[in-house]
């Protein structure tokens, strides 16, 4: 580094801290917001991505596996199914948003009832307790008990029914709701869905044959709709994170002005300030594109101390943030941190090129007036 | 055949500000030559293009027409960036206010011209070691412009202008910004430089001691050279005034030169007071 930059960026230092603690704040909010975003999406379309079946069938206009209207009734589908050699096996699953209470608080949950003989659409990791709830019985989504409090032999209400929880179990979060497990009979009774399931999920023997068996149940069976796998999972996270993403971008266009104007007018003030210095540097026989480099420099140490201050402070705070507001689920991904680097980089270079355009019109002459 | 001796060559440089009927011509087809070894004063009242005079002998300003030679160099066709190598590698600029970076010590200060600041191999800080040194500031290598005197300061900005070993050194007022003693002790220091560093010294001053450390003295008033002037002091503020062009007062029988209206004012308003230093 030039010792000029050097120097001009260390000896005022309230100036650095308030240039680095802008990008800082600027990278701090960017970071959150995309791993905030990362972190929904993975746990709402996680979920279907873990779940054992390369085919999701549902009730025709059904979007999405959080908010699915889907009723498809069970009836001789073991007959067709058998026929069709390409079909490993077959299972129906409920999955049913609900209002649940526990202990006086309510809670929106996602009963899913699931056929315990193929475990497909169960839950994805259990962690304690039971794997398979018995009559009566339930599992729910640790992300309960991290908010509510629930617990193994606790009870919870749902669809007039009181469930008493046996096991606890990761990957059932969808951030607004979280998973409960019941067997699919128990939930077909509860539900009074007798005969009935939300979806029947499919697993191929050639996975690579899952979309051509998808279209062939649109075009064979009226009524009904085949996702693969891949598909459904990105139409849940569509539907949900569809109506945040022009609220995210906003946010993160207005981080990233703030981030730059804080920079570019400390920047620029620096630059001013010291006008007479870079007249003195010229006259004395250093060329503008050194003074740039000056510039260009501080701009760019600024940067990198504002992206490791705001970057580390996501990594280091996100947990800690998530312990107490389970909404707030973030997922850092590398290639996030690499893009919010290239994002600093801009925004230093940026900073630095209004300063750059005045040191060009510095008049070198002007050093010699007392 | 031109003289080897000759650091500095201005010929018929003219300078014009301005266009069309505000034009100002501040020097006027202009010669000028300064040798190796020698310290040249340039002065005159204010205006008379003294400044212009030396920013482009530095050529940190472009001439309307004539030609300039630094170090042999002829710098009329040059391009920015060449004619910044010129100004660091040829000419040493010393300023009436120093002009040292704030952030940086005098070390520093002085070491910075050397390879265009890129990097400052042990060998420059040797070089501006040994400068500081000889000018007696070697206990304050380490110092920011801040913590030292006027004087020192100065000292630091001439070791600065040797740096990089230029042929040339100009000085714009170098001892306006210091008291008597620290001023007398500067000029002694460019003299000095000029004769045992064997570098051309030209020195724009108001100051007229500083005539005598001089070799040669020029008057720059209208755009030119005068050749043979008399010159008294204004006895309001101490400046060298031409006599022939000054507004003069007379008092108990002594003719009192003075540079401008308002000195004068001010004489008549309490010439006792001012008298006895005229």
């Amino acid at each position: 580094m030039l010792i000029v930059a050097r120097k001009n960026l260390f000896s005022e230092r309230v100036r650095l801290l308030i240039s680095v603690g802008g990008i800082a704040l600027a990278v701090l909010l960017i970071t959150f917001l995309l791993a905030l975003f990362r972190g929904w999406s993975e746990k709402i379309g996680g979920f279907v991505e873990e779940v054992d079946a390369d085919v999701w069938i549902a009730r025709e206009g059904t979007t999405d596996f959080l908010v699915a209207a889907s009723i498809l009734p069970l009836e001789g589908v073991e007959e067709r199914f058998s026929q069709i050699d390409s079909i490993e096996t077959w299972s129906p699953l409920i999955a049913v948003p609900l209002g649940a209470t526990s202990d006086g608080s309510d809670m929106d949950v996602q009963m899913i009832g699931f056929d315990p003989s193929t475990e497909m659409g169960g839950p994805v990791k259990v962690t304690e307790g039971e794997s398979v709830p018995g009559p009566g019985e339930v599992i729910i989504d640790n992300a309960l008990n991290r908010r509510y409090g629930l617990d193994i032999g606790d009870t919870i209400n749902a669809a007039g029914t009181d469930w008493t929880v046996v096991g606890r179990s990761d990957g059932g979060d969808f951030v607004a709701a979280q998973a409960i497990f019941v067997t699919l009979d128990q939930a077909q009774e509860a539900l009074t869905m007798d005969g009935l399931a939300t979806f029947i999920l499919v697993k191929m023997k050639d996975p690579d044959r899952a979309a051509g068996f998808a279209r062939t149940v649109e075009a064979n069976q009226p009524g009904a709709i085949g996702f693969t796998s891949e598909d459904f999972a990105t139409a849940t996270r569509d539907r949900i994170l569809g109506n945040v993403i022009p609220i995210l971008t906003v946010i993160l266009i207005l981080a990233f002005i703030v981030g730059l104007a804080v920079s570019g007018l400390t920047i620029y003030t620096a630059t001013v300030e010291k006008a007479r210095e870079y007249g003195i540097l010229k006259a004395v026989g250093f060329t503008n594109g050194y003074l740039y480099r000056v510039v260009f420099e501080q701009s760019l140490v600024i940067g990198m101390l504002g992206f490791l201050l705001g970057a580390g402070l996501t990594v280091a705070v996100g947990p800690f943030i998530q312990n107490y507001v389970p909404q707030f689920v973030v997922f850092v991904r590398w290639q996030d941190i690499l893009l919010v680097a290239g994002v600093t980089l801009l925004m230093a270079l940026l900073a630095a090129y209004v300063p750059v355009r005045r040191l060009a019109a510095i008049d070198p002459v002007a050093v010699f007036k007392a | 055949m031109a003289d080897a001796n000759v650091a500095l060559r201005l010929s018929g440089v003219t300078k014009v500000y301005g266009l069309g009927e505000s034009t100002v011509t501040a020097l006027d087809a202009v010669d000028f030559e300064a040798k190796a070894g020698e310290v040249v004063v340039i002065m005159g009242p204010s205006g008379a293009g003294k400044t212009t005079f030396l920013t482009i002998a530095g050529t940190l300003m472009k001439a309307t027409s004539g030609t300039i030679e630094v170090a042999g160099i002829e710098t009329a066709k040059l391009k920015e960036k060449e004619l910044a190598s010129i100004r660091r590698e040829n000419v040493g600029f010393i300023f009436q206010s120093f002009n040292l970076l704030d952030s940086l010590t005098a070390l520093e200060n002085v070491r910075l011209v050397a390879a265009g600041g890129i990097r400052a191999p042990a060998s420059d800080t040797y070089r501006a070691r040994e400068l500081l040194n000889m000018f007696g500031l070697d206990e304050r290598l380490g110092s920011l412009p801040k913590q030292l005197s006027g004087g020192e300061k100065q000292r630091v900005a001439i070791a600065r202008s040797l740096m990089n070993n230029p042929e040339i050194i100009l000085a714009d007022e170098p001892t306006g910004n210091l008291d008597y003693k620290r001023g007398q002790e500067v000029m002694e220091l460019l003299k000095q430089i000029a004769v045992e560093l064997s570098k051309a010294v030209v020195i724009v001053s108001h100051d007229h001691r500083v005539r005598d450390v001089a070799h040669r003295s020029l008057w720059l008033q209208d755009g030119g050279f005068r050749d043979t002037i008399v010159t008294a002091n204004d006895p309001v503020c101490g400046q060298l005034v031409e006599v022939e062009s000054a507004t003069a007062v007379t008092w108990e029988n002594t003719e009192y030169n003075f540079c401008a209206g308002d000195c004068r004012e001010l004489f008549e308003g309490n010439p006792q007071k001012y008298a006895k230093t005229g």
